[in-house]
């Protein structure tokens, strides 16, 4: 998991993630690190600053097709997203 | 088509469903149907209900898994944090153990006044937050060692849980006598109430009595008993 510390996760972060999460769901972030890294860029690029705490909770969901993933967010208005999101990262869940 | 027969084992509304399949699906694909209705079957027998899309994560544990976590928090009585939300099954259970006993030893309440747990039982920014006390597992592997069991290697871990288990129950235990005394509190007072209404009802009978010159029965003239007897015949 260290190409997420180039996505400024520190090693407690990655730590946790290890700890709290399904093996199988680990095992295939760990075989999917191009997919997933392009769903962070696509977040990170977007604006979306809490994109660290995203991931750690919704992990699962950036195992999605890259297409799929962008289609998901780019439904709403990038400010107004970027707002919900740093108010409360559950809307993820609603999106 | 399996992602679809997957779908149908769940009671999702058509929200959820949409969610599942547009996000979570991947959390599905990891696990085959039979060991979907293994899981839900254990679940269901625990009272746990899998409502939300994002809950689909679990899966990703494994039955075996999941059962061990059950059997930890079953030991102190905790599993309502699985009821509560199903997506803590993915926490490592002997974290939030540690977190419970450790506020136990302290009385720290670890339960909000709705019944629900503190989030600080769940995360270790909040723990910090909280207790500047660092309690996590310090690898994965852990989780996987048999906790209860009596293997060698970890007897002294098994010892010391069932030791804290013993302190929990003893706890809990006192929490629900305190529960029973305040109950007959309550009943003895309710008891204590009508006692003092009944004689609050005859002080007045009796002031009623010596209004009307009366102090007790035998007082009672006995022509006042031969009128009456004369009117009732």
């Amino acid at each position: 998991m260290k190409f997420l510390e180039k996505y400024d996760f520190n090693k407690e972060e990655i730590a946790e993630f290890l700890n709290n999460s399904p093996k199988k769901l680990i095992d295939a972030i760990k075989k999917s690190k191009k997919l997933v890294s392009a769903n962070i860029d696509y977040l990170k690029e977007l604006g979306v600053t809490n994109y660290q705490q995203i991931f750690l909770e919704y992990y699962d969901m950036f195992l999605m097709d890259h297409s799929n993933f962008v289609e998901v967010f780019s439904k709403y208005e990038p400010e107004d997203l970027i707002e919900k999101l740093q108010k409360n990262i559950k809307v993820v869940e609603y999106l | 088509m399996d992602l679809k027969e997957k779908l149908e084992l769940f009671n999702f509304s058509e929200e959820e469903r949409r969610r599942a399949i547009e996000k979570h699906a991947v959390s599905l694909s990891l696990v085959s149907t039979e060991e979907i209705k293994d899981i839900l079957k254990f679940l269901t027998s625990k009272n746990v209900t899998i409502t939300k899309a994002h809950e689909l994560t679990i899966f990703g544990n494994g039955l075996a898994e999941i059962e061990k976590k059950f059997a930890i928090l079953e030991e102190i009585h905790e599993s309502d944090i699985y009821r509560q939300n199903p997506s803590m099954i993915n926490r490592n259970v002997i974290d939030i153990y540690k977190k419970i006993n450790y506020c136990i030893q302290i009385g720290k309440p670890y339960k909000k006044e709705d019944g629900t747990y503190e989030p600080f039982l769940f995360s270790s920014k909040a723990w910090q937050q909280e207790f500047n006390k660092d309690m996590t597992v310090d690898n994965k592997e852990t989780l996987n060692k048999e906790i209860i069991t009596v293997e060698p290697a970890i007897q002294n871990e098994a010892d010391t849980i069932n030791n804290n288990i013993v302190d929990i129950n003893e706890y809990r235990k006192a929490h629900e006598d305190m529960e029973k005394i305040e109950a007959e509190k309550t009943s003895f007072n309710a008891i204590r109430a009508d006692l003092e209404r009944e004689l609050a009802e005859l002080d007045s009978l009796k002031n009623m009595n010596n209004d009307m010159g009366y102090v007790g029965i035998n007082d009672i003239p006995d022509e006042q008993f031969e009128i009456g007897r004369g009117r009732a015949a």
